[in-house]
């Protein structure tokens, strides 16, 4: 192993790292979790991405920030998949890795050999990689480790939009984006944000989620106070939009039995 | 070991989002936020050199680029140009495309475009002909699609025509091909604009969106594509698989597209409008510091002359005449310069029209077809004449400006050749049209005119910090190539 000149004992959190950093040397005792772009070398914690030091406020998991659209998995990530085939035992998921993901049958809350799940192609799942070794597929699973669904589950309805895995992990973040509390206070939805960039939403009404997808997909480059007026003028819109469209959609039928009748007339002309 | 996942993971879609397409389309909306026949807005870029448009739709992206070449014709059609299609999908665009030859879509795609811009006979193809049976102009389109976010036959259809409106074919004369420095190259003859609109067809026909997204085309039952000109004419049908479509559908399907087309077509002529202008400031260069031809362009005769070379002629001018209009006293000048005008003007009768022979053999990029033979002469005086002309035009006229040679930018530390390069340029325009007169010494008092001119910005230019022009500076006459070697008279270009 190369000489690490420096082996921090703390991590230094928003620092900018290269592949081969030294990001912190691991503690005599005690636990240190880690997420994506980094890799462990003897007694210290190695970058092997360039990106910014990241680490989870509550958990405290360590992590490197790069900026990139394509998910490479890791342990204890939360993910939306997509059901590409099923077997006796597993399904196979697309989490938009390299590779495909195993989703066993029983790795849901409650299920047994008798009672699985039902789940088909093309469904989506949200789901935690429970097992990201680089040279074995990823293993996903539908519970957490207490093996208690909290949270993850077969997703029905709705639909799904793409952000970069940078987007979606600001998106996840506590305290909440600013785009999420600003939507949250005026509209209704549900989402599941999976760090894989793909965001599960589902509202009432189709507009609804045509306007989040929006505000979130716009907002990935914008500061909080600019979020905040992405999200009005989005409101603002939204609601002269539902005019102008009803309008438009009564123009349209009135266009419609026009046409109808005028070409009705001609049939009868001939 | 990993299974690696199917190569057109990325273009199916979950059921999640299958259904929810059709549920929005039911209230007339789009994940996008379109309503359901919303183009998205179409973005173009025109290379500078006239050979290419990029178009973006949404996240569609698409590069055509045109190159002719001169050849013999095809035997059956001895009196017509050619016009070929060519469609690649890079692997780049979408994890769904393979590398390699072109596969079905891509095919289809060309064809699509094919036929609606070839069979409808869109280009002018015996505009082509240069010599019938012996030398055609054959035209290849290649369009790569570069970034795949759905409805690529729109894209690629409004690429190609783009580039083949922004495209411009060397000049031919005879059996001369005119290097696009020389002459202003020329534009193709197109009768009418056919641009394909797609459709996406739901439930039976009974929905439909326009222009879809990826994950829409994914959700679709069918799809259709109506290929239309802005008069209204249909061109082309396509209409593959999926479901089936009432004639009811389909003729509202036409009509949409009349008007989609019609859309479609005032962007792509705006561009063009906003390109032509670009195009034309390109080539002059009013700043110091983009003059100088690249190393691709040919290298016309272009010398400096140093400005205390000049400048003994125009402090005479100053001294004997005072005020009023401004000659240039010749006599003033070096007595190598003065030779050179001198055995200039004698060559100036072996002048004539039969450039270059050897351009005639093919080829668009002009090349250094007619600077080494050096049968391209035209005067000192007249070279001198086109410095002005290069000078005066950056004042004077757009039309004037449209003439001229373009150039690639130069490097900063060549500032010395900058005014020579300008001079150079304005060459380019001034032989054209100067040629048509009788060659030489005719009109040498014209001439003087003209160089009175020169004097008069080197006044002006002079002005501003008196002494400071003689003392460094160096100014530009453009002079023939072949004099290089004369003393005091320094070579720039090659």
């Amino acid at each position: 192993m190369a000489a690490v000149a420096v082996k921090p004992t703390e991590p230094e959190v928003g620092k900018c790292v290269c592949p081969g950093d030294a990001v912190l040397a691991l503690p005599e005792t005690g636990v240190v979790r880690i997420g994506g772009g980094l890799q462990q070398e003897g007694a210290v914690l190695v970058a092997s991405k360039a990106g910014v030091v990241r680490q989870a406020p509550r958990t405290g998991k360590l992590w490197v920030e790069p900026r990139q659209k394509r998910y490479i998995p890791s342990a204890e990530d939360a993910v939306v998949g997509r059901i590409i085939d099923k077997h006796s035992e597993n399904y196979g998921v697309d989490i938009g890795a390299p590779f495909r993901a195993l989703l066993p049958v029983l790795a849901f809350e409650g299920a047994t050999k008798r009672n699985r799940p039902n789940l088909q192609v093309g469904d989506l799942v949200y789901a935690r990689v429970e097992s990201a070794h680089r040279d074995l597929e990823p293993v996903l699973s539908c519970t957490d480790a207490a093996g208690k669904a909290s949270g993850f589950a077969h997703l029905k309805g709705g639909t799904v939009v793409e952000v970069s895995t940078t987007h979606a992990r600001a998106l996840l973040s506590r305290p909440p984006a600013a785009v999420l509390s600003a939507l949250g206070r005026a509209l209704q939805f549900e989402m599941a944000v999976g760090q894989n960039g793909r965001v599960w939403l589902d509202a009432p009404s189709p507009a609804t989620v045509i306007l989040v997808a929006n505000a979130i997909q716009s907002s990935e480059f914008l500061s909080p106070a600019q979020q905040e007026h992405l999200v009005a003028a989005l409101l603002r819109g939204s609601s002269a939009a539902a005019a102008a469209a009803a309008r438009q959609r009564q123009q349209q039928q009135a266009d419609g039995q026009q046409q109808e009748q005028q070409q009705g007339s001609g049939g009868d002309g001939k | 070991m990993s299974a690696p996942l199917t190569r057109d993971a990325d273009a199916t879609i979950s059921n999640n989002e299958r259904d929810f397409i059709l549920k929005a389309l039911k209230e007339g909306q789009r994940i996008d936020g379109r309503t359901p026949y919303e183009l998205r807005h179409a973005r173009f870029t025109f290379a500078l050199d006239d050979s290419s448009a990029a178009v973006q739709l949404g996240g569609t992206r698409c590069l055509a680029v045109v190159t002719a070449t001169l050849d013999a014709p095809f035997g059956d059609r001895p009196s017509e140009g050619t016009l070929r299609f060519n469609v690649e999908f890079s692997p780049m665009a979408s994890p769904a495309f393979e590398p390699g030859r072109p596969g079905e879509d891509a095919i289809e795609v060309a064809r699509l475009v094919e036929r609606g811009l070839r069979e409808t006979r869109a280009v002018d193809l015996e505009a082509l002909v240069v010599l019938a049976g012996r030398k055609v102009w054959h035209l290849r389109v290649d369009v790569h699609v570069l970034d795949h976010q759905g409805n690529l036959a729109d894209a690629c259809g409004l690429a190609a025509l783009a580039a083949l409106m922004a495209f411009r074919r060397p000049d031919v004369t005879g059996i001369t091909v005119h290097p696009p420095e020389q002459r202003e190259p020329v534009p193709l003859s197109i009768h009418h604009l056919p641009l394909p609109i797609s459709f996406a067809l739901f439930e039976e026909g009974e929905l439909l969106l326009v222009d879809p997204s990826l994950k829409e085309e994914a959700a679709a039952a069918g799809k259709l594509t109506v290929t239309q000109n802005a008069f209204g004419e249909l061109c082309s049908i396509q209409k593959i698989d999926g479901c089936g479509l009432g004639s009811a559908q389909l003729m509202r399907c036409i009509r949409l597209a009349a008007q989609k087309v019609e859309e479609q077509t005032a962007a792509l002529r705006k561009a063009l409008a906003a390109h032509d202008v670009a195009r034309v400031q390109a080539r002059v260069r009013r700043q110091p510091g983009a003059a100088v031809p690249g190393e691709g362009a040919p290298a016309r005769g272009v010398t400096v002359l140093r400005a205390d070379q000049l400048l003994p002629a125009v402090a005479a001018v100053r001294g004997a005449g005072g005020g009023g209009a401004l000659a240039l006293d010749l006599d003033a000048l070096p007595a190598g310069v003065r030779s050179l005008l001198a055995q200039q003007a004698g060559a100036d009768e072996a002048e004539d029209m039969s450039e270059d022979e050897g351009a005639g053999s093919s080829s668009s990029d002009g090349g250094s077809s007619s600077d080494e033979d050096g049968s391209d002469v035209g005067s000192e005086e007249e070279a001198a004449a086109a410095a002005v002309a290069a000078a005066a035009a950056d004042l004077a006229s757009e039309e004037q400006r449209q003439r001229r040679q373009r150039a690639a930018p130069a490097p900063a530390e060549q500032q010395q050749q900058q005014l020579a390069a300008t001079a150079g340029s304005g060459k380019a325009a001034a032989p054209a049209k100067k040629r048509r007169g009788p060659p030489g010494g005719g009109s040498r008092e014209e001439q003087r005119d003209e160089l009175a001119a020169i004097a008069g910005m080197i006044a002006r230019a002079g002005g501003g910090d008196g002494g400071g022009l003689a003392g460094g500076g160096d100014l530009a006459a453009a002079v023939k190539k072949k004099k290089k070697k004369q003393p005091g008279v320094k070579a720039a270009g090659k």
